[in-house]
């Protein structure tokens, strides 16, 4: 499927046209809400995994911290979606064209399905009743894929 | 937390799940960070 066609739609949009038009608007409700959420999504996911992990906040049930982290971690999932498409709306085809603007997405829908289909239904019930090492694992992939995400996301203001 | 003898579903799924993430995000950056390597010495020799 072609997807060039959809790309150069969407600078056409309302959206695009806004982000491109409207430098202030691009860098207020653009790029700082985005990075905000970025921050606040990164932040629930670390708090998370490393409390998986043993490495941080181990007097606090593991399940209390994940349960309270994932809370955030949708509300940020939300906002860069938001804000996201936003943002690349206005550079739509100049983000076609950008391999590592494809890692992120490649590595955020892995990260999405990762959380929603794997993550939350191993961490729904006791975590006292699941295997220690597969705890472990399901974390570090948790960091790594999210990790992956941010990485690939900044490395595409650096790249063409 | 106490240790199992046998996964469930849920575990396998998910170990397997990990597995794949975690050996798919080492090969990536680590062609990433070949490939710096290999344009760092094309310009600095």
């Amino acid at each position: 499927m072609e997807l060039l066609p959809f790309f150069e739609w969407a600078e056409t949009t309302f959206l695009g046209y806004i982000g491109k038009t409207y430098g202030g608007v691009y860098a207020t409700f653009g790029q700082s809400l985005h990075l905000m959420a970025l921050a606040v999504l990164g932040g629930s996911v670390l708090v998370a995994d490393l409390r998986l992990l043993n490495v941080i906040m181990k007097d606090v049930p593991s399940k209390i911290v994940t349960e309270q982290a994932h809370k955030w971690f949708r509300i940020a999932l939300v906002v860069i979606i938001c804000t996201g498409t936003f943002m690349a709306a206005a550079v739509a085809q100049r983000m076609y064209h950008n391999d590592f603007f494809w890692a992120k997405m490649s590595a955020l829908l892995v990260g999405i399905i990762f959380v929603f289909a794997i993550k939350r239904p191993l961490l729904k019930g006791s975590h006292a009743d699941l295997n220690p090492i597969v705890i472990k694992m399901v974390a570090s992939a948790s960091i790594l894929v999210w990790f992956s995400v941010a990485a690939t996301g900044r490395w595409i203001g650096f790249s063409g | 937390m106490t240790v199992k003898k046998e996964l469930d579903v849920k575990e396998k799924i998910a170990a397997v799940a990990a597995g794949a993430i975690i050996i798919s995000a080492l090969i990536y950056w680590g062609y990433q960070f070949v490939g710096m390597l290999e344009f760092l010495e094309m310009a600095y020799g």
